[in-house]
């Protein structure tokens, strides 16, 4: 059976990667697909005032992660992280990494 | 049995006679978590990761008081490796990549191409190639050239932030913050432009 709290992580998982969009994507020169438009419409119209920057996202992300590993609601915990790693592609990476490094030593 | 957070912080301190066995210990969880972490990254070999191992591990010794406890030790001390590591990766992969070649091999033809798809109705073709042709204008009149070089470097080229950054003199933060008023720009503008949010929905946000 499908622990309850995995599948609640992959769904967030699957957000982020269709929000934000995957980096080694090959571009070809002076051209982009669709999707490529809808990421940045996406992000465009999802962007909010209060958006917290990068240092405040890395300060947080440590108790970020283990709200996901943990299953957590982590749209009502910590919404300022979860929303910047929706527009950032750098600490959504770095998100990414860490949690499957994490996985691996538990 | 694990340490806790207290007795990692304890033996970690230079002058604790458990110091090296912690440090042992330490270099394992980062040898095992950033191999499994970054696994798929290319230009990870055996020293590489050793080396970035080793810079982590300086990093953290003499900043351990400012590990705050709201996570695990082991937790905090991966997520300054994976920083570390990833920074360096980056840095490897695009530091031969000039910023101001691949934006003018791009400019601002990313959006001329044919994108329709053939599956949609044309209305809806129609209205994503208006909407397209809003979006370019609204990039070429709204944003200031720096903001237009960070989003096409980003968005468009696929760039990490930290590597426009550091090209275009400034650094990762304030990246993310010329970026963040662009969006907003960006935003403000179009809904200022003759378009519904259904137009909006329908064409780009769902999918």
């Amino acid at each position: 059976m499908t622990d309850p709290f995995q599948k609640k992580t992959s769904r967030f998982l699957k957000k982020l990667f269709t929000f934000a969009g995957t980096r080694n994507k090959k571009m070809q020169k002076g051209s982009m697909d669709m999707d490529t438009i809808k990421q940045m419409v996406r992000g465009i119209m999802t962007t909010r005032a209060d958006e917290i920057d990068c240092a405040e996202c890395f300060e947080q992300l440590d108790q970020f992660v283990e709200l996901v590993l943990a299953g957590k609601n982590i749209s009502d915990a910590m919404p300022l992280v979860q929303h910047h790693l929706e527009h950032c592609p750098d600490c959504k990476e770095e998100f990414e990494v860490l949690l499957k490094a994490l996985r691996s030593i538990t | 049995m694990e340490r806790t957070n207290e007795e990692w912080l304890s033996d970690l301190k230079e002058s604790s006679p458990r110091f090296d066995a912690a440090i042992v210990e330490l270099r394992l969880v980062l040898q095992k978590g950033l191999s499994a972490g970054l696994k798929k990254w290319q230009g990870l070999n055996k020293e590489t990761l050793e080396d970035i191992i080793q810079d982590v591990l300086v990093k953290i010794v003499p900043k351990i008081d400012t590990f705050q406890g709201n996570c695990r030790f082991t937790t905090w001390a991966l997520k300054i490796g994976v920083n570390t590591a990833i920074t360096e990766l980056r840095h490897r992969r695009w530091r031969d990549v000039s910023l101001d070649e691949i934006i003018e091999s791009g400019g601002m033809n990313f959006l001329s191409g044919n994108m329709s798809n053939p599956s949609y109705s044309p209305e809806k073709q129609t209205i994503q190639h208006l909407l397209m042709d809003t979006l370019k204008r609204l990039i070429t009149t709204e944003l200031t050239e720096r903001q237009r070089k960070a989003l096409m470097a980003v968005r468009i080229q696929g760039m990490p932030l930290e590597e426009v950054a550091r090209q275009m003199g400034t650094n990762r933060n304030s990246l993310y913050k010329l970026l963040h008023d662009a969006r907003l720009r960006l935003k403000k503008a179009i809904l200022k432009e003759d378009l519904t949010p259904e137009d909006l929905i329908d064409s780009f946000i769902s999918s």
